[in-house]
């Protein structure tokens, strides 16, 4: 388990100090996988070398399974080579003057193994990600792909019950990438090991994780499994972050049943409300969400009209703008290529419509 | 558990990890830097207030201004400041201006010759410039002057050059830096991007005008930091003024501030007005660095160099090949070949005779065999060695510390801008004051090694540590620092971590500055010649004592020698780098078949 409470951490520079981390909390269930996901310079590679212990916070709490590792207020920090966790880092670290097996049994150094115990570990972590006939291979010539693998094995030898990654993935092709995607959740499921995944990419965090934490500016701004925060965000930046998203002005005109009704150029739809009680408020809904209705539906609850805008055929389904009022919205329609200038009712499953509160900053998908 | 640390109940500071190793590293670091440059430095100051020739600072019964009012009211100081002026101003132009020659001629242009020209001009290093100086001597000497005498017999007496003047200082003192200077200006010139040479030419402007409007203005950062930089140097160094200098009663600083502590030329070594010149000189050369690093710094946002692999399109000389490839040559031939080989002849002259087929008859080994049997060579040999190697293992050392610990120690940034800048401190201490100001810690700490060689093994810590440090943090800064933290998370303390990973990650950066340190420590001649006693003589003081007791003969053979241990350290480098990919290589060879 990996519990970081209400950690803070300010650089102090030339221009005086900036805030990277605002009361950080979080809390990674034993043998899952908890990402940190986030907009570049969110704070997410902060955090995590301060669950390393490579950077110290200047407040808050950390405890790795049953042990601080850090507190401020009881004047704790473990340093990062004494809290027993695995790291694989962004550009592999391979350390370029030892063969694989060396880089591999290296952090076995410490633990006073017999040579035999010592070279049946380093053989079954580089059977684990299928390099066992490397051993001998100096570091400096390997592919990108199985440096990533020996920093796997390297991370995993010592049987950490804990795996930091900071974007273990970006330097990989994209197929390199898928593959080695599904390999690190299948080894973490097969070792029951705790992995705390940091990454920019949204669609590796939907792919990989039991938990996401969204962050943006240094702060957390919501957790929970993939599935939850794509379908029913709680906040108006995870609704924009995570993929494709409509956010259509309109005003909160009435209730039906647990949700609102809010009025738009394109016509009337319901939604869960999500915060506050103005009545500016955004439609939010995913443009797969929506569907074509028949014309006869038009002007009634859930659909909404425009104009063909621009449409783009993208095989299994169509991208289209659809546009009322100098207003517009993107549905993915599957089926028949509408035309562009064409009059189109859709319908939207009032099931995923929520409605957040107007924000005067642009939404940042 | 016993994790917790009782003491401190809440913690301070943006980015401090408290880690005892880190942190007694960067004291101990601090302490010894202090020790290497504060300590003598304030002694120095120390001594300046004291106007009681013949007592050392230790012994001295009052303090006083005298010395500061001497020297400013003096008219000798304001000869000495001119002296050292043109002295200074001339060698680095004439330097300097060669050097780019040579760098424009071999890496931009298609003239004849250019590797055998690029060997010709680095060949200086390799020679201590006091020997240089005497070769010089041995040829341009107004009574038996070699080439003196050639132009008497050709009847072009007129043309005869006196080198006992402030005019042949500047001569030697400029060829020799020539060679230096080229190193450091030839690198910009070889990643100047071509491009912009070929759009002045399609602009119509001939090879001069590029050069003049183009090629040279998009190199003045690189050239004014040479150029301050050997200023400095020029500004300090004593080998040729000692050399030509003192007996030519050309004074600047650095011999003056000699002359004053030897009781041969003022009867008592006035010590406290060497420390008030040496002051002067200091401030001087810290004024002077201050502009360099702000200049380098400029120079780092300024970059002409596109690091690409491109093949630079040559410069065609078209009918001007030919002239400028035997001019090159010729002065190449006079920088290196010339001085040389008169030094090897003198060598093996028992005394003086013109190079002559009629001379070739009294050729005998005479002068080297001397030095083995009446010269206790064997030595002054071992001193060398053992003096050279310690300083150059302890500088080396001393600066992949401080690399390491003004880069990546976790400490708060301040502390280690501050490390930084102590550790460049010894850049602005000339030679001689190095040498002049370790005479008054050693006389005045209860530590016994003045007369020894240990003490001029640690002045040359002091000399070199600031280069040295320079150098480790460009090899420390090519070691990501997540190489390391991988170690630290494979639970690795940072002492391992520091042997295990970082260590072995800098050997080739290590020997290189090992090598560089030796080669240095053992041409350097001010340091040692403040330091050295009948029983710490190294080959550098070994030379000037020879050469002035008239030994001619035996001072250029262990010249000759010298020349000799040089060229082959300076050529082990490559050596090293070449055995060490081959020694690579064949691991991977033998890796291979692992894969199959
Ligand atoms: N040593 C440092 N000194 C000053 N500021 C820093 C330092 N390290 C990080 N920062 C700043 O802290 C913020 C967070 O950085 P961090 O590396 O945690 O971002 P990130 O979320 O990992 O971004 P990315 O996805 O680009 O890797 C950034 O604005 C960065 O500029
Ligand atoms: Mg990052």
């Amino acid at each position: 388990m990996i519990f970081a409470n209400e950690l803070s951490k300010a650089y102090t520079g030339e221009r005086g100090s900036v805030r990277v981390l605002n009361a950080v909390s979080f809390e990674a269930a034993p043998g899952s996988v908890f990402t940190l996901l986030g907009p570049s310079g969110c704070g997410k590679t902060t955090t995590l070398r301060c669950i390393a212990g490579l950077e110290q916070p200047d407040a808050g709490e950390i405890r790795l399974g049953d042990r601080k590792v850090f507190s401020s207020r009881e004047g704790i920090q473990l340093g990062a080579e004494r809290r027993g966790l695995g790291m694989v880092f962004q550009s592999y670290a391979i350390w370029p003057h030892m063969t694989v097996g060396e880089n591999v049994s290296y952090p076995l150094d410490g633990l006073k193994l017999g040579r035999a115990e010592r070279d049946s570990r380093v053989q079954r972590a580089l059977d684990l990600v299928g390099l066992a006939a490397l051993v001998d291979r100096p570091a400096p010539n390997l592919s990108g792909g199985q440096q990533q693998r020996v920093a796997l094995a390297r991370a995993l030898v010592a049987e950490p019950q804990i795996l930091l990654l900071d974007e273990p993935l970006s330097n990989l092709d994209a197929k390199l990438r898928d593959q080695m995607r599904r390999e690190i959740k299948r080894l973490q499921r097969r070792l029951g090991v705790t992995a705390l995944f940091v990454t920019h990419d949204q669609e590796e965090a939907l792919a990989l994780s039991d938990t996401i934490a969204l962050m943006n500016n240094g702060e957390v701004v919501e957790v929970g499994p993939p599935r939850q925060l794509y379908d029913a965000p709680m906040h108006r930046f995870t609704a924009g972050f995570l993929g494709l998203a409509n956010f259509v002005p309109g005003t909160v005109v009435g209730e039906a049943g647990d949700g609102v009704v809010v009025e738009t150029a394109f016509g009337r739809f319901a939604g869960k409300r999500r915060s506050g009680a103005a009545p500016a408020a955004d439609l939010f809904f995913r443009p797969h969400k929506a569907s074509l209705a028949a014309d006869d539906r038009a002007g009634s609850l859930d659909v909404g009209t425009g104009t063909v805008a621009e449409t783009i055929f993208l095989g299994e389904t169509n991208d289209v703008l659809v546009e009322r009022d100098g207003q517009r919205v993107r549905l993915r329609l599957p089926g028949r290529l509408p035309r562009e200038g064409e009059r189109l009712s859709f319908a939207v499953d009032p099931e995923f419509s929520l409605v957040f509160e107007r924000s005067s900053a642009p939404p940042a998908a | 558990m016993s994790d917790r640390s009782p003491s401190k109940p809440r913690l301070r500071g943006a980015d401090v990890i408290r880690h005892p190793v880190p942190m007694l590293a960067f004291a101990a670091t601090v302490l010894v830097l202090a020790y290497l440059t504060l300590v003598p430095l304030a002694l120095l100051v120390y001594g300046s207030f004291i106007d009681e020739p013949g007592r050392l600072p230790i012994e001295a019964s009052a303090l006083s201004l005298q010395n500061y009012v001497q020297v400013v009211t003096d008219p000798a100081t304001y000869r000495l400041l001119a002296n050292t002026a043109v002295f200074t101003i001339g060698a680095t132009a004439l330097g300097i201006g060669l050097a780019v020659a040579f760098a424009w001629l071999i890496e931009r242009t298609d003239i004849w010759g250019r590797n055998l020209l690029l060997v010709g001009i680095v060949v200086p290093m390799a020679i201590p410039n006091m020997i240089y100086s005497s070769a010089w001597i041995l040829l341009l000497n107004p009574q038996n002057g070699w080439i003196n005498d050639l132009l008497r017999q050709a009847g072009l007496g007129w043309l005869t050059f006196n080198i006992y003047s402030l005019a042949g200082m500047i001569l030697v003192q400029g060829l020799s830096l020539a060679s230096h200077a080229y190193l450091l200006v030839a690198a910009p010139f070889k990643m100047l991007d071509p491009t912009w040479e070929e759009q002045s030419a399609i602009a119509g402007k001939g090879v001069a005008a590029t050069l003049w409007r183009v090629t040279l203005p998009s190199l003045k950062p690189a050239l004014l930091a040479a150029i301050i930089f050997f200023t400095v140097v020029n500004m300090e160094t004593f080998d040729v003024p000692g050399t030509i200098g003192i007996p030519a009663q050309v004074n600047v600083f650095s011999t003056m501030i000699y002359a004053a502590t030897q009781p041969e030329y003022s009867g008592l070594p006035d010590y406290g007005l060497a420390s008030t010149l040496s002051i002067v000189l200091l401030l001087a050369a810290a004024c002077l660095i201050w502009v360099y690093q702000r200049q380098t710094r400029h120079a780092k946002q300024f970059v002409t160099v596109t690091g690409k692999g491109f093949r630079p399109r040559r410069i065609s000389l078209g009918r001007y090949r030919l002239p400028l490839t035997a001019i090159a040559f010729a002065v190449v031939a006079a920088i290196s070949l010339l001085p040389v080989l008169m030094l090897i002849w003198r060598s093996l002259m028992p005394f003086y005779m013109a190079p002559s087929p009629k001379a070739l008859g009294l050729v005998s080994l005479k002068a080297y065999v001397d030095l083995f049997a009446g010269y206790d060579l064997g030595q002054v040999l071992r001193n060398t060695a053992l003096m050279s190697i310690t300083a150059g293992i302890a500088t080396t050392l001393l600066a992949a510390l401080v690399a390491w610990l003004v880069l990546r120690a976790p400490v708060p940034a301040g502390w280690r801008s501050m490390l930084n800048r102590l550790a460049f401190l010894p850049m602005a201490i000339p030679s001689i004051v190095i040498g002049l100001s370790f005479i008054f810690v050693y006389l005045t700490l209860p530590i016994p090694i003045y007369g020894t060689i240990w003490i001029i093994a640690i002045a040359m810590v002091t000399k070199y540590i600031a280069f040295s440090s320079g150098m480790m943090m460009a090899a420390q800064m090519q070691i990501s620092p997540e190489l390391e933290e991988a170690s630290r998370l494979a639970g690795a303390g940072w002492g391992r971590t520091y042997r295990r990973i970082t260590f072995p990650l800098l050997t080739a950066a290590l020997v290189n500055c090992f090598l560089w340190v030796v080669i240095h420590v053992v041409r350097e001649l001010a340091v040692a010649v403040m330091l050295y006693s009948s029983r710490s003589e190294v080959l550098s003081t070994k030379v000037w004592s020879l050469w002035l007791g008239g030994w001619v003969a035996q001072a250029s053979a262990l010249g000759v020698l010298t020349i000799l241990a040089l060229v082959l350290l300076l050529g082990l480098p490559p050596t090293v780098i070449r055995l060490r990919r081959k020694l690579r290589d064949l691991r991977e060879a033998a890796a291979v078949p692992a894969e199959a």
